[in-house]
């Protein structure tokens, strides 16, 4: 224990950390508050609440019928219609520039709708993307399963194909989404995605020296010749580079929750996940439920990445190096260099500490792998490995330091 | 106790840096004198365990010390010849940082940090950072944390680089002090350091262990090879080329010359019992001719 306290307080006890700390923390705050299109003002905050409070609850034939009505209602409404002049130049304009039949033209109201009209209208577009969400599953789910029958041939495609019905047939039939404000949620798992930027880097300045700097600093000697100098040190190192990465990250994790649902409030806990866009998954979590797996993603992510980084830095002979090439570990998947359409590329990602440090990111997706005769979904595979590889990164680093060579 | 240095070598390349090198230790203070290259800080990073020998080995009372592991480092004391330190560390955190690394309990460390910061002088800046520091201060807590688990081997690597003559003299007591019932080894290329402490000399020449002997027999090989001369002052320049100068020292007309020769140099040289210092000068400038 006292190894790991005198560990801890020389990776604290240098400016450079609390100073990369600072950093990080001040632009999670300036990305929480100016980031994407989410208001910041309280009134706008409010205004938001308010409209969404209007509509909220489980997403029913009733719900949606409900909804729809009223939005159709507006459409026909007399105040919200522009003048038939106007409405006389939108035919035209559409008809002449854009090709369209005067009749298709006439049969969208929303286009005739004035000012107010489109205000009031604007309000039921989400509402009624939403009304979708169980033909959505459902049409996902036979698309991938058609898609897995297609590409993989016999029992893998079979295995593939029923495993993918089942999971979205349940998240159509059974599955029952709400409606309702979930900016608070929705704004933890976003601010998530700047983690490899933000918390990692400072992970990186903190950790990445705590076996190299030794070597470097040449403190080494005097080390390797105490008796708990090689592998009892070795692992006061690796359980102190443990509870920084946990310390940092809940130091990092516990601001931006507070921050955001200071900002944004925490209802929405049980609305619906899936935006069916780029998050298709088909697990049945409401909101509450993908944030919470995705703060501890995150926090696997980033633990994972402390472990790859101590391996890192006890076969490093100079800090410096130790920190360029953590940097790269932590930055290359997320600035991509043209990966994006490489299925392959972006699977690998996947296994990768910054991925994970991220939270949602490898929830989102969908794809299976077939092992030992059972479907399991990437997801599962991608936390074993990383559980797995942090567990195997042990002993090799312990290894390292303990038989490393003092020489000129 | 005895130490064992079985036939030590240790080669980087087609580069000897520790030659075929044995010897015996046991208790008393050792000194390892050679120049700089000779080999020293390589043989006794192998004695410490931190440095693979190519060949041979190293045992503590007929274990292996690479067996021993941790048992042996438990009796270890080491100050490397340059070693670094946490420059946000105060001088009292860096103690009990390797009292803990050295296993003593808590209470127990506090006390001997203390009494080992005041026995090397460093009790009232012990909250000062060690980037604030002086060499000689850093050099002084390193040799404090080398005795920090009161060592049985006790091995130190030019300890007195850095030091003001003053503390060279309290370091020499200090050494004198411990030595009883332990292994003291101290490399060094400074004879005046281990003249009068060191029971064993030892002389490392090209990685190899070129003469070994106790104090009072080490300068047996130059016996009869060590003269006074006095020569005239334009007559200096000359002379030093020619023969190896242990001492100079001017007088009114006169120069007064201490030369190491087999033969006797001059007519008017006066026969002096050899020291360290000419044999050390008469091993080492053989190495450069």
């Amino acid at each position: 224990m006292k190894l790991i306290l005198c560990e801890m307080k020389k990776v604290f006890k240098g400016p450079i950390v609390w100073i990369a700390l600072v950093i990080a923390i001040a632009v999670n705050i300036v990305q929480i508050i100016s980031g994407s299109a989410a208001p910041v003002l309280s009134t706008d905050i409010q205004e938001l609440k308010d409209r969404y409070a209007y509509f909220a609850g489980p997403i029913t034939p009733e719900w949606s019928q409900r909804y729809q009505q009223e939005a159709d209602q507006i459409l026909t409404d007399p105040k919200y219609q522009v003048s038939e002049e106007e409405a006389e130049s939108i035919i035209q304009q559409y008809v002449n520039e854009w090709g369209y039949t005067e009749e298709t033209v006439r049969d969208n109201g929303a286009l005739f709708l004035n000012e107010a009209g489109v205000t009031a209208h604007e309000k039921y577009e989400d509402v009624t993307v939403a009304a979708n969400f169980y033909k959505y599953a459902m049409d996902f789910g036979e698309q991938m399963a058609q898609y897995y029958g297609d590409t993989y041939p016999g029992e893998k495609g079979e295995a593939f194909a029923d495993y993918t019905l089942e999971r979205y047939t349940y998240l159509a039939n059974e599955y029952v989404a709400n409606y309702n404000y979930d900016f608070g949620y929705g704004n933890i798992r976003k601010i998530m995605t700047v983690y490899p930027y933000t918390l990692g880097l400072v992970v990186l300045v903190a950790l990445a020296p705590i076996f190299s700097s030794e070597y470097s600093r040449r403190t080494d000697a005097l080390l390797l010749t105490s008796k708990n100098g090689k592998k009892r040190l070795a692992h006061g190192k690796l359980a102190a580079g443990l509870w920084t990465g946990v310390i940092l990250w809940s130091i990092i994790t516990v601001l931006n929750v507070a921050v955001i649902f200071c900002l944004y409030g925490t209802a929405g806990w049980e609305a619906f996940w899936q935006d069916w866009i780029s998050t298709v998954a088909p697990f049945p979590w409401n909101q509450g439920i993908a944030t919470v797996a995705a703060i501890f993603t995150s926090l696997l992510g980033t633990l994972f990445f402390v472990f790859i980084l101590m391996l890192v830095s006890s076969i490093s002979k100079n800090q410096f190096v130790s920190i360029i090439i953590g940097a790269v570990i932590l930055l290359f998947p997320v600035f991509d260099f043209g990966f994006t359409g490489n299925y392959a590329v972006q699977m690998i990602y996947n296994f990768l500490p910054s991925r994970m440090m991220m939270g949602e990111r490898i929830w989102q997706g969908f794809d299976l792998f077939y092992l030992a005769g059972a479907v399991i979904p990437y997801q599962y595979i991608a936390i074993t490995f990383a559980v797995v590889a942090s567990i195997c990164t042990i002993p090799v680093t312990t290894h390292l330091f303990v038989r490393h060579q003092v020489e000129n | 106790m005895e130490l064992l240095i079985d036939h030590i070598t240790k080669q980087y390349g087609n580069k000897i840096a520790v030659n075929d090198f044995s010897a015996v230790i046991t208790d008393g203070v050792y000194a390892l004198l050679g120049a700089n290259g000779a080999g020293k800080t390589t043989l006794l990073r192998m004695i410490c365990d931190i440095l693979r020998p190519s060949r041979g080995e190293i045992s503590l009372d007929g274990i292996p010390i690479k067996s021993l592991g941790e048992e042996y480092r438990q009796i270890l004391g080491y100050l490397p010849q340059s070693f670094g330190y946490y420059p946000n560390f105060t001088g009292w955190d860096f103690m009990m940082y390797f009292a803990a690394l050295k296993g003593l309990p808590r209470f127990t460390a506090q006390e001997r940090c203390r009494e080992l910061l005041e026995l090397t002088g460093l009790y009232s800046v012990r909250r000062k950072k060690l980037k604030t520091y002086s060499g000689g201060m850093r050099q002084r807590i390193g040799i404090a944390q080398a005795l920090i688990n009161d060592p049985k081997i006790l091995v130190l690597d030019e300890p007195t680089a850095g030091l003001d003559p003053k503390e060279r003299a309290k370091f020499r007591n200090i050494i004198s002090n411990l030595s009883a019932d332990r292994i003291v080894l101290l490399s060094t290329h400074i004879v005046s350091d281990v003249e009068y402490i060191a029971d064993q000399i030892m002389i490392m020449k090209n990685g190899a262990l070129a003469l070994q002997g106790d104090r009072d027999h080490i300068c047996d090989p130059i016996q009869g090879m060590v003269w006074t001369c006095y020569i005239q002052p334009e007559d200096v320049d000359e002379v030093s080329a020619m023969y190896v100068v242990s001492s100079l020292r001017h007088m009114e007309d006169m120069v007064e010359m201490r030369i190491v020769s087999q033969a006797k140099p001059f007519e008017n040289a006066i026969p002096a019992d050899p020291n360290l210092e000419d044999l050390y000068l008469y091993y080492f400038r053989e190495v450069e001719q």
